[in-house]
């Protein structure tokens, strides 16, 4: 029993040598981890809504989390939206975000996370040639939630060759959370003006405040 | 003298991946850049180095019953600090070899290296053996890396080498390639050393 108490205090002696180590890194890097995802978000953000200036965060009750993005300070009306949304991939959740115009159309859309099988379903951020962004993605731009479809589905996107669950993944995932959003947003278009001013006077400045 | 012997025999007649066969999961897995190669050797070599070091100096004061665990926590602790140290100052790295930095701690060539050379010998030579595996380690990685990138997806260092027309042998990137090029890398070691012999 005391043996085996001993053993246990030494242990104890050395994983706290080890917590108190790592809770110092942890306080060096976290500022920095937490800048670089910040950035990595506003560069995606900026991505797929280039024309908006400030990005405000939706605070109305509805169930739906999205940005609102305003080509002014002055944030009278708004350019465009950004959402995120998830897709089943073959061998991993889909993280996409996309922009939305006023018309309930997408603006562009940006896979931001992926690990599907390399060479086959991760050429949906595939680059070709000069083109500044994945073709699959620019597939999406302008397209209104019923055209969201791919080939095999009878759409007209282009699936990605040897990628199929990848590329509906995407599509479906993208549409859905645009129906969704579409029939939030569209119940309460009449009052519209009004959620823009709430939004208004409850945030202070930009769209980076949220907890991650 | 000994300890240019313990340098090198990481690199070629011990060499973790192609003799020891140590740490063969990480080693195919990362393996399809060359980019990756060297980002999970650099992390593999650091973690090495440091917990031989500290194992070697703390293996005086570790009851032999229960030197696993303490080894394992060392180990922990310093890829703890390579993952975090990595998501701080290189993000795109970071993502790319997700799951396989934490995966660090369970890489048989560390506790491997810890329970049969660090906790035997001193500092400075556990240092140079940690150096010597990591440098093996990262060699055939990178190795491994340019030939199935090279192959499978036609670039080198994410530039194209072909033309637009070039069909890159998919199969390279995937596990089985992984399969063949590490079973023909051994063939030609195996080779390579009977000759020198």
């Amino acid at each position: 029993m005391k043996f085996i108490l001993k053993l246990g205090l030494i242990l104890m002696v050395y994983t706290l040598i080890a917590g108190v180590s790592l809770g110092f890194i942890n306080k060096v890097t976290k500022p920095k981890i937490e800048e670089q995802q910040r950035m990595e978000r506003e560069r995606a953000q900026k991505e797929v809504l280039p024309e908006a200036l400030v990005f405000v965060e939706d605070t109305t009750s509805g169930g739906l989390d999205y940005l609102i993005g305003y080509d002014s300070e002055g944030r009278t009306s708004p350019v465009g939206y950004i959402l995120t949304t998830f897709g089943d991939g073959f061998s991993s959740k889909i993280k996409t975000i996309f922009s939305v115009t006023t018309d309930f159309k997408v603006g562009a859309i940006e896979i931001v996370y992926q690990e599907e099988t390399p060479g086959l379903g991760t050429r949906c951020v595939e680059i070709k040639g000069d083109s500044p962004e994945p073709w699959f993605e620019m597939q999406f731009d302008s397209r209104s939630p019923q055209d969201l479809l791919v080939d095999k589905d009878g759409g007209n996107i282009t699936s990605i060759t040897g990628a199929t669950i990848t590329s509906r993944a995407i599509a479906n995932s993208v549409q859905e959370k645009l129906e969704e959003f579409k029939n939030e947003l569209g119940a309460s278009k009449e009052d519209s003006i009004l959620i823009t001013s709430e939004v208004r006077d409850s945030i202070e400045i930009g769209g980076d405040n949220e907890p991650d | 003298m000994s300890l240019i012997k313990e340098f090198t025999k990481g690199i070629i007649k011990e060499n973790p991946v192609l003799v020891l066969a140590l740490g063969l999961c990480p080693t195919l897995a990362v393996s399809t850049t060359i980019v990756n190669g060297i980002g999970m050797g650099i992390a593999a070599t650091f973690v090495l180095v440091c917990s031989n070091m500290v194992i070697s100096l703390i293996k005086n004061l570790v009851p032999n019953r229960i030197r696993i665990p303490i080894f394992i926590t060392v180990i922990a602790t310093f890829v703890t600090i390579v993952k975090l140290a990595m998501a701080a100052y290189f993000p795109a790295l970071s993502k790319s070899l997700g799951i396989f930095i934490p995966l660090i701690v369970v890489n048989c060539i560390i506790l491997g290296r810890a329970e049969g050379f660090a906790s035997k010998h001193g500092v400075l030579k556990s240092f140079i053996d940690g150096l010597g595996m990591g440098v093996g380690f990262t060699m055939i990685l990178v190795i491994l890396g340019t030939c199935r990138e090279i192959l499978g997806s036609g670039t080198i260092l994410g530039h194209p080498l072909f033309g637009e027309h070039f069909k890159p042998a998919l199969l390279m990137i995937l596990p089985p390639g992984g399969f063949f090029s590490i079973g023909i890398l051994i063939a030609l070691s195996n080779l390579l050393q009977k000759r020198l012999e």
